[in-house]
């Protein structure tokens, strides 16, 4: 079977993501900056799909395609699969899906977290919460009738999982997001740099289930940092909180909600509701901060933001 | 088994497990694409604006990585006066500027005058290489649209005399714009840079006085570059009475060295730029100047950061008064003035200054000037020339109904600023270049599309606060005609520098490359190339350009 | 199972957990894992040991579940590691999702299975349908039936594995072996090392060859990988036999997928697998003193299933018991379904019998053994049938 072999890409073109995919986009950023030199572990999730189709694979670097709930566990097994062949200048990369990483593969994670496995453990986080729901609606007729099961999915409030990840203590935890590479940079350098288990949450747009044109992945995702729905900042040791891009106007979470389909549905009522608890957040991640600074209270400073373009 | 599956591997081909054998890479997801994203430069608006066609963007940029020669050529490409040019221009371009609606424009006088001045100290001008065979082109008048046009048929290796009335080129540079604007010196080496170019100047020639306008037919084209300089009348009981002078021969005097006291109130009539600087310059000279216009005071026609300047040094403007007689008791002269008001408008949709009947005032001055506005002197002309209100008429393409004369600044164009005379100088250069190799001569077209602000992705500009020039201490700028404006130091000209947004212009900032979920775009020959066989059409590369440097294309037919 | 002379090693007294960690060490596994679980956990305390004294160089991952244990060693396996985990019952049946995975991307992995009954309700004592209800992932399946074939046979699992490329469990009885402490012969590692080479694969994770492993496959592509497994399936009946017999030339020991007893001229034969054949064996032992013409056959291999070995031992004036601890409801013994299917083609299959009992860790005595014997050797028995054994009236 010949197929084309001759690129040195992290990913090569030609894979299954949809157009405008924020998932094959951080991926290559990411490996961008790991380099070769790694083994991968996808479980069940868009990646699975967008790496591409047997015979071929649009990753440059292995990839264990692995059950959903797994993804932990295996990344384990290869990192001690590594170390008893001495190899470990490789790098173990778990990249995972929000259901992955949020439901199944929690008990994995934490426990792999626990053990303090020397891995990168990525959650991209595309929001479709179980990819099925892309699936589930897409293809069905009541698209925004919204069942049960849809209301029950959009509403609750999505689990703070650098939270969970910070209260195992482990070296390294931070939100990142493709719409700021320098940053997402800045912080798998950094994370590789450390040995254990590091966890980062990547906020991945995702058109499709977004519902928005695929044009405006970067900004949307931008303007989730910018609403402060997602703000990007890091977790030492359990207990160093930094803000890594504070973003230089605080805007409405509606530039956020309003120009994806799949919030459609919210009432005013409701988005009032999330602005309240995304300044309750924040308030809160800022008293993180100054508690991690031995309590000083004071106003955030953060990095000065750093600039793609000038 | 059907058709497909005899092209697949037989089972034995295939290894134990599902392992791959090799990359996506057939598959050419390009299909999937409707439309093209294409790289291409659109037109900074500052640019745009620029009546020299000042490649803004570009120079400032070379700033930033202190490349000030390049900067420098880059500039003399369209504007031979860049020093003139940072000082005297009325800078349309910051008007336009796409970041002052982000913060401030660009101070992007102070850019070009920057890098004007360290050319006049760093460079030295080389003679062009004149193609004997292409032959001698006569331009009548060195103000500025008569040195760029000179400049410009230079560089197209023709050999070019001016000619030239007074004794020093310049023409309103020297003549009009004060030295307190435009120090002498500036002038002089930014003219004699022009003259190492190898341009010929003939001076004290004044055409149709000295020499026949005939007498140039061996030259294959001429061009008029005369300027405006003949006053309008101005004729009032006791407009002829001594102590009331035409505001440009006042300025005349003053710039050419004769600084007599004044003293007491001096009345300057008009609100142009003569009008201005007249008064500026009598302040200096210890005259107390009032400016009386006819209109309101938003119509003062004279350049806007000039007004400012002129205000900033306590000259006032009188709005809505016109002269209605001038007397003269003892030394003095009792100007009469008539209040105005603005009436119905007329059929240009301006509003009439009417008469408010019995509101007279008189004020006592020692000096009256006049400023009410400068013609071009066409009467050397001959007559089969067509003309147009304001002058000569070319209809925008610098050349006279009469095939190889052509004309370009004051006396063909209404603009009447420094930045127009150079852009209609080149402009006329081309065309003579046209029309001398049989082409039709050239027509500002303003084909290309200017980027607007509504056009950036300015989530990747920060704000930043403008660093403006600075002024001398207000006790030598009210008293002397030293330089008012200084220049900015070279550090702050390049912090100022990397302001500029590159509006429209791709600046490598890899934006597309860094965001392209697909690898589709790749870095080539210090550009940017697509790849269509892969690029989705997702759009993020326009959409995440920061500078409307990437466009949509309806797609091409595939291979 | 014929004890000749053993080459080299020393005998222990060992359970059967103990000989299973024993066969891991000196198998050099590379990475192991374990979770809880009774009766399981004293392979995982064994092994620990070894681990934590540098008497075996492995990775030892102390996971959170029986789940992860074998997604770990998925990992591991496909790094190109060998590797190993133990497991019971519900550990086993959590597993199942990744007994499927380890299948197909063909990883050797060696699970030793402490065979325990299934909840609801809770029972930790012996039956085998935590086992039998992955016959149909692909893994190869072994069921012995003393604490030197535990030892033994893990070595085996391993050689096998590694070369058809499939994973193998060992399953043991829950106490009645995990527990159970018997002299076990363990053999010079030097020997072990020259029966079973390091593990070498060209299939791996290796970032020199970066490859993708288990991506979407189509309908063009997923039969044929399926049909794969099926492939090293069949040919790892042959295979095994050379393992038999590389097995015997290093260790002495002789092996086979059956095991045979007293068959000459028996008419009625048990036919039964792990510790239950040893209960059985006594059994006959006593019936043929009382000149009872009773044989058994005890199955050491159940998947890929022996068939045509148990083709060529039955004969059509027989009549054969199987002995089921476990059961398929709405079907019946596991073991009686696969022999008849087996025999059926043949039309050997008049002759069979199936009967559950002793699920939960029910005892079954030689008498009840003898009982059955009487009961079901002669009379109105149905070949169709499927009897319960035990269950009080
Ligand atoms: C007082 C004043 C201040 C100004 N300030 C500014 C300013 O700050 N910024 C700005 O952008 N613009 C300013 N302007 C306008 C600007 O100076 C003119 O628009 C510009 O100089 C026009 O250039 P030109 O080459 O067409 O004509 P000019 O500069 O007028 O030059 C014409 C030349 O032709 C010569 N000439 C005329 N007739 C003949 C002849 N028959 N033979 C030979 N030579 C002849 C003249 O001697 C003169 O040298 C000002 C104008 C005035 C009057
Ligand atoms: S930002 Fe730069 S390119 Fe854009 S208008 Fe201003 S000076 Fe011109
Ligand atoms: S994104 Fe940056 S590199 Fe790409 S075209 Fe625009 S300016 Fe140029």
């Amino acid at each position: 079977m010949m197929l084309p072999q001759n690129s040195d890409r992290a990913q090569e073109s030609g894979h299954l993501g949809c157009p405008g995919c924020g998932e094959a986009l951080g991926l290559r950023l990411v490996l961008e900056i790991i380099g070769s030199n790694a083994i991968m572990v996808v479980p069940a999730c868009c990646a699975s799909y967008v790496d591409g189709i047997w015979p071929s694979s649009a990753a440059r670097i292995p990839i264990l395609h692995v059950a959903m709930g797994t993804t932990a566990a295996v990344a384990a097994g290869i990192r001690a699969a590594l170390e008893v062949k001495g190899l470990n200048d490789t790098h173990v990369l778990a990249w995972a899906g929000g259901s992955g990483a949020f439901d199944s593969g929690l008990q994995a994670i934490s426990s792999a977290a626990e053990r303090n496995e020397d891995i990168l453990y990525i959650c991209y986080n595309n929001e479709s919460y179980i990819d099925m729901d892309i699936h589930y609606f897409t293809s069905g007729s009541n698209r925004r009738g919204g069942g049960a099961h849809a209301d029950h999915r959009r509403q609750r409030t999505q689990k703070n999982i650098i939270e969970i990840m910070a209260a195992h203590h482990i070296p390294y935890c931070a939100t990142a997001c493709v719409a700021y590479p320098d940053d997402l940079a800045d912080k798998v350098k950094k994370a590789l740099s450390i040995p254990g288990f590091k966890f980062m949450h990547l906020l991945s747009p995702c058109p499709t289930h977004w519902e928005i044109p695929s044009e405006l992945s970067i900004e949307l995702t931008r303007a989730a940092v910018e609403t402060r729905i997602f703000p990007l900042y890091e977790v030492e040791d359990g207990t160093k909180y930094a803000i890594s891009v504070l973003p230089g106007t605080f805007v409405p979470v509606s530039r956020f909600l309003s120009r994806q389909g799949r919030f459609a549905n919210l009432s005013a009522e409701a988005i009032r509701q999330i602005q309240n608890r995304v300044e309750s957040q924040w308030r809160q991640l800022q008293r993180r901060i100054e508690l991690s600074r031995g309590g000083v209270s004071g106003q955030v400073k953060a990095k000065p933001e750093k600039q793609t373009a000038p | 088994m059907s058709d497909k599956d005899t092209h697949l591997p037989p089972v034995n081909a295939m290894p134990p497990l599902p392992i791959s054998q090799g990359w996506m890479g057939w598959n050419r997801t390009g299909e999937w694409r409707y439309f093209d994203p294409v790289h291409e430069n659109h037109l900074p608006p500052c640019n745009h604006a620029c009546p020299a066609g000042e490649d803004i963007q570009s120079f400032a940029s070379l700033l930033v990585q202190r490349k000030f020669r390049e900067a420098y050529d880059v500039i003399r490409e369209s504007n031979p006066l860049p020093s003139v040019c940072g000082r005297v221009c009325n800078h349309p371009c910051a008007a336009n500027c796409n970041r002052s609606e982000l913060d401030d424009a660009v101070s992007i006088r102070c850019l070009e005058r920057l890098i004007g001045d360290w050319g006049l100290k760093n460079v030295k001008t080389q003679a062009a290489v004149i193609d004997p065979d292409k032959g001698e082109i006569a331009i009548i008048g060195s103000g500025p649209a008569g040195l760029s046009a000179a400049w410009h048929l230079t560089n197209l290796q023709y050999k070019v005399t001016v000619f030239e009335a007074s004794p020093k080129a310049g023409g309103m540079l020297r003549g009009g714009i004060p030295e307190f604007r435009l120090p002498r010196k500036t002038l002089d080496a930014e003219i004699h840079s022009l003259v190492d170019r190898g341009i010929e100047f003939r001076h004290n020639v004044r055409i149709g006085q000295d020499i026949p306008i005939d007498d140039l037919q061996r030259f294959r084209a001429i061009l008029i570059a005369i300027g405006a300089h003949k006053p309008r009348v101005f004729d009032i009981p006791g407009s002829d009475l001594p102590g009331v002078q035409q505001g440009l021969d006042f300025l005349a005097e003053v710039n050419c060295g004769k600084r007599d006291f004044i003293e007491g109130n001096v009345a300057i009539l008009g609100g142009n730029n003569t009008a201005i600087q007249c008064a500026r310059a009598a302040l200096r000279l210890g005259g107390k100047p009032t400016i009386y216009f006819r209109r309101s005071a938003n119509e003062v026609p004279a350049f806007a950061d000039q007004i400012e300047e002129a205000r900033q040094e306590g000259i006032e403007i009188t709005s809505l008064t016109a002269p209605t007689t001038i007397r003269k008791t003892g030394n003095e002269l009792k100007l009469t003035l008539q209040r105005l008001t603005l009436g119905k408008r007329d059929s240009s949709g301006k509003r009439i200054a009417l008469s408010i009947r019995g509101a007279h005032t008189e004020v006592t001055v020692s000096r009256v000037i006049v400023a009410l506005g400068e013609d071009p002197d066409l009467t050397f002309l001959p007559r089969r020339i067509d003309r147009e209100s304001w002058g000569i008429n070319t209809g925008g393409t610098h050349q006279t109904n009469v095939g190889n004369i052509f004309a370009a600044g004051d006396c063909a164009d209404n603009r009447r600023s420094v930045g127009s005379a150079i852009g209609a100088g080149k402009a006329a250069a081309q065309s003579i270049d046209r029309y001398l190799h049989g082409k039709t001569v050239f027509v500002e077209s303003a084909n290309r599309i200017v980027t607007r602000f509504a056009d950036l992705n300015v989530a990747y500009f920060q704000r930043s606060q403008v660093v403006e020039r600075k002024k001398i201490p207000d006790d030598r700028r009210l008293t002397s005609f030293a330089e008012v404006n200084i220049g900015l130091a070279e550090a702050d000209a390049l912090r100022e520098a990397a302001r500029c947004l590159s509006c429209g212009v791709c600046n490598s900032c890899d934006n597309c490359l860094t965001f392209c979920p697909d690898h589709a775009v790749t870095k080539q020959n210090g550009g940017y190339k697509i790849n269509y066989d892969y690029c989705k059409g997702c759009g993020i590369c326009i959409h995440e350009c920061p500078r409307d440097a990437i466009h949509l294309r309806i797609k091409q037919v595939p291979r | 199972m014929k004890a000749k002379t053993v080459t080299t090693g020393s005998k222990m007294l060992l359970n059967g957990s103990q000989a299973a960690a024993h066969a891991v060490r000196a198998a050099r596994a590379e990475v192991i894992t374990t979770y809880p679980i009774v009766p399981q956990s004293l392979i995982a305390k064994q092994l620990l040991e070894f681990c934590s004294k540098g008497e075996l160089q492995a990775r030892y991952v102390s996971v959170e579940s029986a789940h992860s244990a074998l997604s770990t060693l998925i990992g591991a396996s496909a790094t190109g590691a060998r590797t190993f985990t133990a497991t019971s019952s519900q550990g086993l049946a959590l597993m199942h999702e990744m007994l499927h995975w380890a299948v197909g991307d063909r990883l050797p992995i060696v699970i030793a299975n402490v065979n325990r009954a299934l909840g609801a309700p809770w029972s930790i004592w012996v039956d085998h349908n935590d086992s039998l209800s992955q016959r149909d992932t692909g893994w190869i399946q072994f069921y012995v039936s003393s604490c030197q074939e535990v030892f033994d046979t893990i070595l085996q699992a391993y050689r096998l594995g590694e070369i058809v490329q499939l994973p193998v469990m060992v399953n043991l009885d829950g106490f009645y072996l995990s527990h159970t402490i018997e002299p076990t012969i363990l053999p010079e590692l030097a020997e072990v090392d020259a029966f079973l080479p390091p593990y070498q694969t060209e299939w791996r994770l290796d970032p020199q060859k970066p490859r993708s492993i288990g991506n979407l496959t189509s309908p063009d592509y997923y039969l044929e990988f399926r049909y794969k497994i099926q492939e090293a399936m069949d040919a790892a009946k042959a295979v095994t036999n050379d393992v038999y017999q590389e097995f015997e030339s290093h260790f002495g020991r002789h092996y086979g997928s059956l095991d045979c007893y007293e068959l000459e001229d028996a008419k009625t034969v048990f036919i039964t697998y792990a510790t239950m054949a040893q209960t059985v064996k006594h059994a006959v032992r006593e019936m043929r003193r009382e000149g009872k013409k009773v044989g058994l056959i005890r199955i050491r291999m159940f998947r890929p299933f022996p068939a045509e070995n148990l083709r060529q031992l039955v004969r059509s004036s027989c009549r054969y018991i199987v002995l089921d601890r476990n059961v398929s409801f709405g079907a019946g013994g596991i073991f009686g379904q696969e022999i008849r299917a087996a025999l059926h083609s043949q039309a050997l299959d008049s002759g069979v019998v199936s009967i559950t009992l002793g699920l939960g860790g029910r005892d079954v005595s030689p008498a009840m053994i003898k009982e059955i014997a009487a009961k079901y050797s002669e009379g109105e028995v149905f070949a169709g049938d499927h009897y319960w054994e035990g269950v009080r009236s």
